[in-house]
């Protein structure tokens, strides 16, 4: 009896801990990574979300010219391993496409990581780049079998979960991604049920810092909070992306930066949102190029205000929330101008607006400006 | 006229290439100045890498002097190099230089540069043009071949300035030798000449230092503030592993007996950074490792502010350095790199080597 109840504890234990640092690619493929592993059999571990003394105990092994996401991805790191995981899942993923690469961290990283932090677990380091070393899709397929072998024996459980897990994978960028219709008709909606027209804002980012609440300081949720109709670069269907970048005169290869120089161009060309807004960890490589681009042809087009956020680790909340606060702002008062133009036209009153609508606090702050004089 | 960017001694390559494809109206930038590199910051992007500020400082310099065609790389890759070009031609734009005419080429692919070169030359066959860009992988093997020279007989001269006038001469010869006689007598010529017109010093075992890093960190002495010449007047031999013969020298491309430095690196490097991640980054500890087993004492790491792959280099190294017992020393250059810090941490370094060295022996 004794003896079952230890194996049965042992096989307990034999069940194998992968640990996921939630930062950099996992969030391009969040559910491929989980139900992969999951299907397997292990027990997939999560780092923390990111917070202030992750950040902090970061700082203690980043090099201080690193780049904000990864000063953050360390973090994530240090706390699998503070986690005591059995194997560290580090995926070097260069990209599956011809030209089109990931940002060289994403190579250079798990050897960063290697080099500067002592003690880790087992690491799970598959490669893949087609751009580099003509890997095929088979190659995909074959590391997936080489990690799937890390932790079980059975060729059928990992064919199994390698197809599950790019089914779910799939459902997730069908969530994510937008088709063009439903782009289409989030242009058309533009007014509330008042009159009041609502205020649209593109929100440019990598997918690691818009999910990031440390990386992106919650500016996707304070935007929707203040009233603001949020649609990000990631949201944007490949083909308008794709048709806009012929606009440029070189090909871009950052995967990333497509999409937001892509989503950038759509909506200076068709100015159907009010403002753009980018972020940029500071000192990002790829977005350098990324946020001169769209600066320079923003500049041509005057019309659509745009503002860059660099964020580091040492940026203040305040400040950053006047900054955002100032932008939307300027953007609402530009809609009430509107609607007094439009009301005086039309002789009406602007008591008629309900008072449910998100805008009409500020209308209450300009008006009162208004009758001080402090805004002529 | 034409233009291209500055490249120290190895943009005579461009120079002579561009002479020999029958165009005789270029216009060969000097070394960048103070001048140049604030016009530079002004215009380009703030967290860009330090490269980019140069060049666009150079080019529109250039353009402001009458240059109305530009040769500038292109195409794709891994790091941020190969995008340099939309962003200088939407910065020239914007300043309102609409007539310039931008020749671009994929590096990687020698038939791009064949094409690129064909379509600026002055009525030149195809296979006029191939040969004189088989002559430019010989002319820039021949520029480091000057450059190891000039890097050892400096430190050691007796006469201060002798070996410079010897490379000078051995520049122009370079530049203006076609045939392929005279390139094969330069190369017995070039050791020969440094040993018996430098004076050196007979010092038994002299300290070296190798330079590694970002390409142009390392060749450009506008950027480096002249960093071999500065190491030299401390009486060290330099050395660099790094050259542009890893993109111009088609010769070795195709030659499969060939080993080329940089592929050697990579392989050295494995332990410690086994993918290729853009730019020298392999390259650079690849060199560390070989270095150290050759006997070398020290190592000083170069690269420009935000280069993203040696970033990479960067933050491997010190494992390096614990594991082989290297000394190295990473030095950050940015466009407000100055020569007299650069000359204190250096002496402190070279002085730390020096004193190792006398207590070993």
């Amino acid at each position: 009896m004794g003896k079952s109840i230890e194996t049965l504890s042992s096989k307990a234990k034999a069940r194998k801990r992968v640990g996921i640092p939630k930062g950099l690619i996992y969030y391009h493929y969040p559910e491929l990574f989980r139900i992969f592993f999951e299907e397997l059999g292990a027990e997939v571990i999560f780092s923390k979300e990111s917070n202030r003394t992750l950040l902090l105990e970061a700082l203690q092994y980043a090099s201080d010219e690193e780049c904000f996401s990864c000063k953050i991805f360390l973090g994530h790191v240090n706390d699998l391993k503070k986690k005591k995981v059995d194997y560290l899942f580090l995926p070097k993923f260069h990209g599956s496409h011809k030209t089109e690469v990931n940002c060289p961290k994403f190579i250079g990283m798990p050897d960063v990581i290697r080099a500067v932090l002592e003690d880790l677990p087992q690491q799970l380091v598959p490669y893949h780049s087609r751009t580099k070393k003509k890997h095929r899709s088979l190659h995909l397929v074959w590391s997936a079998f080489t990690v799937g072998f890390k932790i079980t024996k059975n060729p059928f459980k990992i064919t199994r979960a390698i197809f599950r897990a790019v089914k779910a994978q799939k459902k997730y960028d069908e969530q994510i991604r937008w088709n063009e219709e439903k782009l289409h008709a989030w242009e058309r909606d533009t007014n509330f049920q008042s009159g009041l027209e609502k205020v649209k804002i593109v929100l440019l980012g990598h997918a690691y810092v818009l999910h990031d609440p440390i990386l992106s300081f919650d500016i996707p949720q304070r935007l929707t909070k203040m009233g603001v109709e949020v649609i990000t670069s990631e949201e944007l269907p490949s083909t308008i992306v794709e048709k806009q970048l012929k606009k440029l005169h070189s090909y871009l290869y950052f995967k990333e930066e497509r999409s937001i120089v892509g989503a950038a161009l759509y909506f200076l060309e068709n100015e159907t949102v009010d403002g753009i807004l980018q972020l940029i960890p500071y000192p990002c490589g790829p977005t350098a190029i990324s946020s001169e681009i769209i600066m320079r042809h923003a500049k041509r087009k005057e019309k659509i205000p745009l503002i860059q956020l660099m964020l580091d680790d040492n940026t203040g909340e305040a400040g950053l929330v006047t900054r955002l606060e100032a932008f939307v702002n300027t953007m609402k008062r530009k809609k009430l101008l509107q609607l007094q133009e439009l009301y005086k036209h039309k002789n009406l009153v602007t008591k008629q607006i309900p008072k449910d609508d998100p805008i009409e606090l500020v209308i209450v702050k300009s008006t009162s400006l208004d009758e001080e004089g402090a805004m002529k | 006229m034409i233009t291209y960017p500055p490249f120290g001694p190895s943009g005579y390559t461009f120079m002579a290439g561009l002479k020999d494809i029958g165009r005789e109206d270029f216009l060969h930038l000097p070394r960048p100045t103070k001048k140049m590199i604030a016009l530079g910051v002004a215009h380009s992007p703030e967290t860009i890498c330090t490269p980019l500020k140069y060049c666009v400082g150079a080019l529109l310099t250039g353009i402001e002097m009458g240059a109305t065609e530009i040769v500038f790389p292109s195409g794709t890759g891994t790091c941020r190099f190969s995008i340099y070009y939309e962003l200088i031609r939407l910065i020239a734009e914007d300043i309102g230089y609409d007539d310039v005419t931008f020749h671009t080429f994929d590096y990687h692919l020698p038939f791009d540069l064949l094409r690129m070169f064909k379509s600026i030359s002055n009525n030149k066959s195809t296979w006029e043009v191939f040969t004189a860009l088989l002559r430019g992988g010989i002319r820039n093997r021949l520029l480091d071949d000057v450059d190891e020279q000039l890097n050892y007989y400096r430190a050691l001269e007796i006469e201060k300035g002798s070996t410079e006038r010897v490379a000078e001469s051995f520049y122009q010869q370079i530049i203006n030798t076609r045939k392929r006689r005279g390139f094969s007598k330069l190369k017995k010529d070039i050791p020969k000449t440094f040993k018996e017109e430098v004076e050196i010093n007979h010092i038994k075992n002299p300290v070296r230092v190798v330079v590694v890093g970002e390409i142009y960190a390392v060749l450009e002495p506008g950027m480096n503030q002249d960093l071999n010449k500065r190491i030299n007047e401390l009486g060290v031999v330099a050395k660099t592993g790094v050259s542009l013969r890893k993109y111009t020298d088609i010769g070795a491309k195709i030659n499969p007996f060939i080993k080329e430095p940089h592929k050697v690196a990579a392989k050295a490097a494995k332990k410690y950074l086994p993918h290729y991640c853009g730019g020298d980054a392999q390259h650079t500890i690849g060199d560390a490792i070989l270095y150290k087993k050759k006997g070398w004492d020290g190592l000083i790491h170069l690269y420009p502010y935000t280069c993203i792959p040696e970033l990479i280099a960067k933050d491997i190294l010190p494992k390096v350095q614990q594991d082989i017992g290297m000394p190295k020393y990473s030095l950050v250059f940015d466009e407000k790199a100055d020569g007299a810090a650069i000359q204190t941490r250096l002496e402190a370094f070279i002085n730390m080597l020096k004193r190792k060295k006398y207590l070993e022996n």
